[in-house]
């Protein structure tokens, strides 16, 4: 007879990978679509000679791209520390 | 002498196993990158087959968790192992036949299980394990998948749904090359292993390893690796069209959330310790990208037959492990009934994939 304790299944750890899975894809999606919505919106700003927002979406282009490469660095560490 | 013979034809059966769990599951992190032209078809291929080869050396964690954490070692047999190999590869095969991508994972411990039970017995599972480590990801991981990647093509309409689809299109295609790689060696990571997992617990059995002082030898760890590698570079390309093409269109966006809602929901859950099948994880957020556009978007049927295929893993690798464990022991315990099952296993898949190719040159639409 297998014997099966529902109540011994760790659900405190499952929450955790639920709350953390949902926050790292939405987060990382939100990161990645930004930089592209910075880099689509500087060269536009840019061809129209409109220096002001060519700088601020520029840095938010870039801000984004750092972060998505923390992002992968973060998730390899997550890996390799397993 | 004959439980050498059997040892052998335990670790050449895991690793043809280990094979056909790559072409099977390259759908898994190449359909996506396929589907939305980030990359091209070959290219997907052999860049997820040289992650998936890296990804198998990273960890062993996964491995001990299969040769330790689901059937009693101690109760194992090399005979007991070659049987749920079988019965993986069988239903491997079968899924791969018919297009519908299944976990190669739950084949394999399907497998095992159903043999040792046959074998040994309920005292042989390790119920809770199966439980833990197996049936609560099961239930968990595809429908988190699902959602998790409906909220990043939410998010992802909401940021750039207005900008011009060149350059949406282009960035997407990058962050497609940096989600399907990480999906790629997360895949490595945690199916090479399983391969390695069930030939440390042949070693057990045959007594080349003590199940106190557990480890996998190198070679174990080097040729697993390999037969991963090779087996996604093959590439199952009927299961990559069904997961790239069948369950709906995907666009750039799409694709890049379900990559990176798989690779995230598969990365918190081996941080957490929950192992899972990456097939329905990488399924669950393909279905979900699509439903997030629009409901309508995504064929319910193919969506179904594939959950089907999901619940009957189980439990069909289990009958066929526990049919041909059976089926060895008519030949008592020697290695006569393992040689016989492997020359008849070997003259099935050359028939299978000669009609496979047969049909596949009659409509060209995809290759093996």
């Amino acid at each position: 007879m297998i014997a099966i304790p529902l109540a011994a299944v760790d659900t405190t750890a499952l929450l955790k990978v639920v709350i953390g899975a949902l926050i790292a894809s939405v987060g990382v999606t939100a990161i990645v679509a930004l930089t592209v919505l910075g880099a689509s919106r500087w060269e536009h700003a840019r061809n129209r000679g409109d220096q002001v927002h060519a700088i601020a979406y520029g840095i938010l282009a870039t801000a984004g791209a750092l972060g998505t490469v923390a992002a992968v660095v973060v998730a390899f560490v997550v890996m390799t520390a397993k | 002498m004959n439980s050498d013979l059997i040892l052998v034809l335990v670790v050449a059966t895991a690793l043809v196993f280990d094979f056909t769990n790559g072409f099977h599951d390259t759908a898994n992190v190449a359909a996506t990158s396929i589907s939305t032209r980030a990359l091209a078809p070959r290219r997907a291929v052999v860049l997820a087959a040289i992650l998936n080869f890296a990804g198998a050396f990273i960890s062993l964690e996964v491995a001990a968790t299969v040769a330790q954490g689901l059937v009693n070692s101690g109760a194992i047999t090399t005979t007991t192992v070659f049987a749920g190999l079988i019965g993986a590869i069988t239903w491997n095969l079968a899924t791969w036949y018919f297009g519908l991508p299944s976990s190669s994972s739950h084949a394999l411990i399907g497998g095992v299980v159903g043999a040792a039970f046959f074998a040994q017995g309920a005292d042989a599972v390790n119920g809770q394990g199966v439980l833990d480590k197996v049936l609560i990801p099961a239930l968990v991981s595809p429908v988190l998948a699902f959602v998790a990647a409906g909220l990043c093509v939410f998010t992802a309409y909401r940021i750039v749904g207005r900008e011009r689809p060149g350059h949406v299109r282009r960035g997407f295609r990058v962050g497609q090359l940096l989600s399907g790689g990480l999906l790629a060696i997360s895949h490595g990571t945690n199916d090479g292993q399983k391969t390695m997992g069930v030939i440390a617990l042949a070693l057990v059995a045959h007594g080349d390893i003590s199940p106190v002082h557990f480890n996998i030898p190198p070679w174990v760890v080097v040729s697993a690796a390999t037969a991963i590698g090779l087996g996604t570079y093959a590439g199952g390309w009927r299961i990559i069209n069904t997961v790239g093409n069948r369950i709906h269109k995907m666009d750039v966006a799409q694709g890049f959330a379900a990559q990176g809602a798989g690779a995230a929901v598969i990365l918190a859950a081996s941080h957490f310790g929950f192992p899972l099948s990456t097939t329905h994880t990488t399924s669950g957020a393909v279905i979900g990208a699509g439903a997030a556009k629009r409901l309508s978007a995504v064929r319910w049927g193919v969506a179904g037959n594939i959950v089907a295929a999901w619940v009957l893993t189980l439990p069909a690798a289990a009958c066929v492990g526990g049919l041909v464990y059976g089926f060895t022991r008519l030949f008592g315990r020697g290695a006569l009934g393992p040689l016989v099952v492997a020359v008849v296993a070997v003259a099935l898949i050359a028939i299978l994939f000669a009609r496979r190719a047969q049909v596949a040159r009659a409509a060209p639409v995809t290759q093996t």
